[in-house]
């Protein structure tokens, strides 16, 4: 079986060991970057993207049991699949390694079949764990879409990603847009109908109080008041005119006078 | 003292494997076993220089490097004192005074046998 390939970084202190391991592994089809020891591993994790670590234990200035405990504090590092490459003899040393978190370890001179073997294994633990945080990363963004849609702030769009999804979550995520979308259409409607009832509410408060005051004793009194000043107005009026009718009988005032 | 079985200098089946790890690249393996025989010396350099020291303890790292790289070429001899003088330095045992002479005589016989085996380009025919 034909391993898959992947971005590798191999660390080792011996130049030989280092030159024959990156070789075998560009052979394969792999893409190497090497370090010298781990303060070297340590910046090339940090500025790049990798599947496989390949560890040296012996190492000067920071050796492989540092550089583990360093990517295993490390949070973005944590999830990396880390091999450690030992001599024959290197039983307890190996022993601590997996302890710390090491997946697997190659002993040196490295047989290609077992190199290919653990190697394989180590990307495909990696893709599977790649997978997993994808997925548990896209669960993530149907669950805060919930929350959004309770706090009426849903925004379809950022479940696109969810939802073109094959799996039993995209179809979770395409029911949840269109129900989303259902109800947002009906707390709509709903929305419009309490408007206009609210308008119903206003216009028949207000012809109640109209009709409240049109029908009390006290406004008949004044209607009844206000049509007779209406009347005695035009009795007054006929048989001798207002002032105003009696200056327009009058004419215009006469020119002044030159002196 | 105990006799130890001599190992052989150099390993044909071992160049074989690292040959065929390589991509069978002759050209590759010429470079590779430049890197060893620059890097040597200074290795041999560092163990002599820790034990005329009395470190025991700084012989460890170079003799361990000089392990690990003499096996990946098949240098058996060499790989087997490099393994017999860190396992005598971390045990801080006296022996390893006496393994430098042998170290040194062993790096000469092996530079020799890549020398053939490069005339051969390094298979065993």
């Amino acid at each position: 079986m034909t391993p898959s390939v992947g971005r590798i970084l191999a660390v080792e202190d011996s130049a030989v060991i280092r030159m024959a391991l990156a070789r075998a592994l560009q052979v394969r089809g792999h893409q190497v970057t090497t370090a010298n020891d781990g303060i070297e591993a340590m910046e090339a994790l940090r500025n790049g993207a990798f599947d496989v670590v390949l560890l040296d234990i012996e190492m000067p200035r920071k050796d492989g049991f540092e550089t583990l405990a360093e990517i295993k504090a490390d949070d973005r590092l944590r999830e990396l699949p880390v091999i450690v490459i030992s001599g024959v003899e290197d039983t307890a040393s190996v022993a601590r390694c997996i302890e710390m978190g090491a997946l697997d370890h190659l002993q040196k001179p490295f047989e290609p079949a077992v190199l290919d073997a653990r190697l394989g294994a180590a990307l495909s633990a990696k893709r599977l764990r790649d997978l997993e945080l994808e997925y548990l990363e896209q669960v993530r963004k149907v669950t805060n879409a919930a929350e959004r849609l309770e706090h009426d702030d849903f925004d379809k769009a950022a479940l696109d990603e969810v939802s073109a999804r094959e799996d039993a979550l995209g179809v979770l995520a395409r029911t949840f847009v269109r129900m989303a979308e259902e109800v947002r259409a009906r707390e709509d409607a709903l929305r419009r109908q309490v408007r206009e009832l609210t308008i119903e509410i206003d216009e028949a408060r207000q012809h109640r109080k109209v009709a409240e005051i049109t029908d009390s004793d006290y406004f008949r009194a004044l209607r009844g008041r206000a049509a007779e000043l209406r009347q005695d107005a035009h009795g007054a009026a006929a048989p001798d005119a207002g002032p105003e009718e009696r200056l327009k009988d009058q004419g215009p005032d006469p020119a002044p006078v030159d002196e | 003292m105990v006799e130890r079985p001599v190992p052989e200098v150099l390993d044909q089946a071992a160049l074989n494997e690292l040959m065929a790890m390589v991509g069978d690249d002759a050209e590759f393996m010429d470079e590779l076993v430049d890197t060893y025989l620059n890097e040597t010396p200074d290795l041999l350099a560092q163990i002599r220089s820790a034990l005329g020291n009395g470190s025991a303890t700084e012989v460890v790292r170079p003799a361990h490097t000089l392990k690990g790289s003499s096996a990946s070429i098949g240098a058996r001899e060499v790989e087997g004192l490099s393994r017999t003088i860190e396992e005598a330095a971390r045990a801080d045992a006296a022996e390893v005074l006496t393994l430098a002479d042998d170290l040194e005589d062993a790096y000469g016989r092996l530079v020799e046998a890549l020398a053939r085996a490069r005339m051969r380009r390094w298979s065993g025919a």
